[in-house]
């Protein structure tokens, strides 16, 4: 059956329904009823809360040492590249490939 | 969104929302304005949760959609004869009753999900991520309801005269 022939068939039965005093009597019951609270926005308050925490971790902890030598062996690992074995590439697609993923997923959660 | 902002919304959306609804119940007027004013005052208790991804239609067409289900589902538990003699309403004149009747009879072809995709597609127009999204049925699975749809409502198009 082609498509125009229904969107045609329910063109014509689509009914035009009159208000007939639906919205009066709806806004005359939504004011019997308590105004909805106004959305509190925390996620900025949050994310201020746990870089402040992350920070003081990172201080507290030696954060910037072991970022230097991390840095440092990161140095070593790229001066012996020749060296590197296929199971350490693979492992590295993955992870790349699993963080993509795991990104993907929350952006389209978020969108939901 | 502030009240006056909501009000408009409802005067923009009573009418496709309550047709919606009209022919879900099977023309029972009162029971469908009854779960259309519930949705109405359900969508303004949660306004804050509208966080406008979607069109505000959208989502008053969900919870109109969650209402009729949670309706339906008390009904069947309390009451399973009731319900179905109760088609069209006392306002309608003969040509529209004429016109109603064709309309439900095509429809009684369809089982309930393809009733109820065919009436957003088709009736109201809503685009199939929006059926998606508003009866929380994957797309694939919206476009595949379409599809079988239109093989049951051909018969009955085809002998009333839509088929050229």
């Amino acid at each position: 059956m082609k498509d125009e022939n229904i969107n045609k068939f329910f063109k014509e039965h689509k009914q035009t329904i009159a208000d007939d005093g639906f919205s009066e009597r709806l806004f005359a019951h939504l004011d019997c009823i308590p105004a909805p609270a106004p959305r509190v926005d925390r996620s900025r308050l949050i994310i201020s809360v746990f870089a402040l925490i992350g920070l003081v971790l990172f201080i507290i902890l030696g954060g910037y040492s072991a970022l230097m030598i991390g840095l440092g062996s990161m140095g070593s690992l790229f001066n012996g590249l020749s060296s590197i074995r296929p199971e350490v590439i693979v492992s590295v697609v993955f992870m790349v490939a699993s963080l993509f993923a795991i990104g993907k997923f929350a952006i389209e959660d978020t969108l939901q | 969104m502030s009240r006056t902002e909501f009000e408009q919304q409802v005067l923009n959306n009573q009418e496709p929302l309550r047709r919606f609804l009209l022919n879900l119940c099977n023309g029972d007027a009162a029971l469908s304005d009854d779960i259309a004013q519930e949705a109405f005052i359900k969508a303004y208790l949660n306004l804050n949760s509208f966080n406008g991804l979607s069109k505000f239609s959208t989502w008053l067409f969900r919870i109109a959609y969650n209402c009729y289900c949670d309706h339906k589902r008390v009904s069947q538990r309390y009451s399973s004869v009731e319900i179905e003699d109760k088609i069209l309403t006392s306002h309608e004149t003969t040509d529209q009753k004429y016109q109603n009747q064709e309309l439900y009879m095509a429809l009684a072809k369809l089982n309930d999900k393809e009733r109820l995709i065919v009436l957003l597609f088709y009736m109201e127009d809503k685009s199939l991520k929006d059926v998606s999204k508003i009866t929380d049925i994957p797309l694939n699975t919206v476009k595949s309801h379409i599809s079988r749809a239109k093989i049951h409502m051909s018969e009955h198009l085809k002998s009333i005269g839509y088929e050229r």
